[in-house]
């Protein structure tokens, strides 16, 4: 229904954008991006949560969209942060652990 | 200037959230358990299970009042709705001439009826309304003095969150560089996270919260343009006008056909209430509002209907663009048009913002331990906040915990029984901070949010013994209330062990440790 | 908080100096403010008392972020002395001429 599919469209979203970030990319996709690419995965994340936003109006109604989209893009960053941090934590270990070898 | 600009809104930010951070906690842990304020209430009532006809049941109540009200002024009907299945009635007896106006009590005039118009017998309790109207009534206190000082709170909190938004100028880039269970930092990390996360709802719920309460607070609007306030009441919401009584009986007509066709003047939407002005009286008018559930603007759309020939009077002019903006943004802040989905994101966010003010008034004992001069001995303003910060964090959702328990075990008969369920809210509440003072900071801590889990995982086993309705039968029987309430119950309690825990582990490697806030079922529509 | 912190005594006097500028003094002057908007906003008498109201939260939080942020506790006073007698008198004149509903 149109509350799930507004709840993964912000995921995506947000995954775009973290994975856009230089300083991340190594954490969160696993090595690191050309510029270019951190540059269409920023403008394709803006893009979709735009998407999601417009799905949110067109499924719940203009105001009730627009505010579950608002609900919706906090719960997805939060699932994407956590992601993020899960993923630098394990990486600093596995970085230490190879230091001790 | 340059030099001082981040820094003197840092120290705003500081103190802004510092000094009023419990009232703020409170009003938060209360404010985001009002949004399950009707599941609350229901679970609290186990005793009314049937959802009635809304129409069928309106007429039954409108017999209720013709028999037992019939001389009354005005009689206010709530009918069921998908989050309430009982309907509720107020009415407001006639004014004897010379009679001074009296408080009444409440249940005075006012009683809950099952679909046949019959009295509910079920425990007597507040509910979740309690809940609700503590988070700006407080209690104990004149209903004025706590709405200016909860006003007070949401202005102090509104330039907290914009001093704080200003003296982390990056912060939005910087986000996804927020970092938790990292030790020192995790404190600042839990305060930024939950802050950032739900700003928009925070700047919103602030906001709207004092609009809700905007001519208490700012009447000068008004005044400036009006001699009189009533005079502006009038012009903004006409057909209010009392009418006289003309002495003259009449019988009311039937409320049913004038409820389906007010909803199709709504466009389909469902009722909110009826009012019935001078019952059995010529003058009789009856006002048939649009249901808050039906759209995000507060002030529902009414119908006036005439008493005695069910013609309509009045359906009302549409409202200007300010008067509509204060609606939404009044319907915004309570959420009553949201429906499941969005009303747990509301949740979500409230209970976000609850840990955000907690975790505030904990960073700042951390940052302020940390310049102490001797940590051993702090001065009295960082022990006094710090044991506050106990007495709040783990005090008051101890005290939900406890209304929650109270309202299984006080017998049903009890006098008083529902002013007592909330008189153990708070000696549990007094007790947490009689302890806090007592006990050594960290002991206080672990003890404290240990007593709190164990309140929580208590409810669920209290209330299997006491009511024959709970998390198994509620699997069994698709009744989804007792199991989401059960659940919830249970979380909130792994929640504080998971604190309680953590804090007993020692202050180096304290990690975010999650302060919630009161609870409640999900309700599928 | 700026150069005025010199020793606990000033800094006391200043924090107390600019909490009076911000909140009591704050709250009179957005009010006057919000009366000039109610009468002079180029809406209906209810539409602008109103939309003034609304508005007075708005105002009143940026005036003490900027009671905060002015160079020293005096110009903060000076400033909004200024303003609330100046406006303050274009508001009893505006009253004084066009009347109450």
């Amino acid at each position: 229904m149109t509350h799930l599919l507004v709840q993964l469209l912000c995921i995506a979203g947000f995954a775009c954008l973290c994975a856009a970030m230089a300083r991340h990319q190594a954490d969160f996709v696993g090595r690191k991006l050309d510029p270019r690419t951190g540059r269409h995965l920023r403008a394709g994340g803006l893009t979709v949560l735009a998407i999601a936003l417009a799905a949110a109006m067109a499924g719940l109604g203009a105001g009730y969209g627009a505010v579950a989209w608002c609900g919706h893009m906090t719960v997805a960053a939060a699932l994407v942060l956590f992601r993020l941090n899960r993923a630098g934590a394990r990486n600093s270990t596995r970085t230490a652990r190879r230091d001790v070898r | 200037m340059k030099e001082g600009f981040r820094q003197s809104m840092a120290w705003l930010h500081t103190w802004a959230g510092l000094l009023f951070g419990w009232l703020l906690f409170a009003m938060f842990t209360t404010g985001t358990a009002a949004y399950f304020q009707e599941e609350i209430s229901r679970w609290m009532k186990p005793e009314i299970v049937a959802t009635a006809d809304r129409a069928a049941a309106t007429q039954a109540a409108a017999r209720y009042l013709q028999r037992t009200q019939p001389d009354a002024d005005s009689w206010f009907i709530s009918p069921p709705s998908a989050r309430n299945p009982a309907v509720e009635v107020f009415w407001q007896p006639r004014k004897q001439k010379g009679e001074a106006p009296r408080r009444r009590k409440r249940g005075e005039n006012s009683a809950t009826l099952d679909g046949q118009g019959q009295p509910v017998t079920a425990r007597e309790t507040r509910g979740g309304s309690f809940l609700y109207r503590f988070h700006f009534d407080l209690h104990y206190m004149p209903v004025i003095w706590a709405r200016y000082l909860v006003g007070v709170a949401a202005m102090f909190m509104l330039i907290a969150i914009l001093s704080g938004v200003v003296t982390h100028k990056k912060i939005f880039v910087d986000f996804f560089m927020l970092r938790f269970c990292k030790g020192q930092r995790s404190w600042l990390d839990a305060h930024n996270v939950t802050a950032v996360f739900a700003l928009p709802f925070y700047l919103m719920i602030t906001y709207t919260g004092l609009v809700t309460l905007a001519t208490l607070y700012m009447p000068w609007g008004i005044a400036a343009n009006y001699a009189k306030p009533e005079t502006f009441f009038e012009q903004a919401f006409p057909g209010r006008k009392e009418v006289e009584r003309t002495g003259v009986a009449a019988p009311l007509v039937p409320l049913a056909p004038l409820m389906e066709t007010a909803s199709r003047h709504f466009g389909g939407a469902p009722v909110g209430s009826v009012r019935v002005v001078h019952p059995g009286d010529s003058s009789a008018t009856i006002t048939v509002t649009r249901a808050s559930s039906a759209a995000i603007a507060s002030r529902g759309e009414s119908v006036v209907f005439s008493g005695t020939t069910g013609a309509i009077v009045d359906s009302g002019a549409p409202p200007g663009g300010a008067m509509a903006t204060q609606s939404v943004m009044i319907g915004l802040h309570a959420g009553r048009y949201a429906d499941w989905g969005l009303r747990w994101l509301y949740f979500l966010s409230g209970l976000g913002g609850t840990i955000m003010v907690g975790s505030g008034l904990v960073l700042w004992t951390v940052k302020r331990r940390a310049r102490l001069s001797d940590p051993a001995r702090p001065h009295f303003g960082f022990r006094l906040v710090a044991r506050l910060n106990i007495a709040a964090i783990a005090g008051l959702p101890a005290g939900i915990a406890a209304y929650f328990l109270a309202n299984r075990l006080l017998p049903p008969g009890m006098a008083g029984r529902a002013d007592w369920e909330i008189h153990c809210l708070f000696i549990v509440w007094g007790a947490m901070l009689a302890w806090a003072v007592a006990r050594p900071e960290r002991r206080a801590w672990t003890e404290g949010l240990a007593l709190t889990a164990a309140l929580f995982a208590s409810v669920p086993v209290v209330n299997a013994l006491t009511v024959n309705r709970n998390l198994l039968t509620g699997l069994l029987s698709g009744d989804w209330l007792f199991v989401a309430f059960d659940l919830a119950m249970l979380a909130l309690a792994a929640a504080f062990a998971v604190a309680a825990r953590k804090a007993a582990r020692g202050k180096a490697a304290r990690a975010p440790r999650r302060a919630r806030g009161g609870q409640d079922g999900l309700a599928p529509a | 908080m700026t150069a005025e912190a010199s020793s606990p005594a000033r800094y006391r006097w200043t924090v107390a100096a600019r909490a009076l500028a911000a909140i009591p003094l704050n709250y009179l002057l957005t009010s006057i403010v919000v009366g000039l908007l109610a009468r002079h906003l180029p809406l209906n008498p209810v539409e602008a008392s109103a939309a003034a109201t609304l508005a007075s939260f708005a105002i009143f939080a940026v005036i003490a972020m900027a009671v905060f942020q002015a160079r020293s506790a005096g110009r903060a006073w000076l400033w909004m002395a200024g303003a609330t007698l100046v406006l303050g008198g274009l508001l009893a004149l505006s009253i004084h001429l066009g009347g109450r509903l």
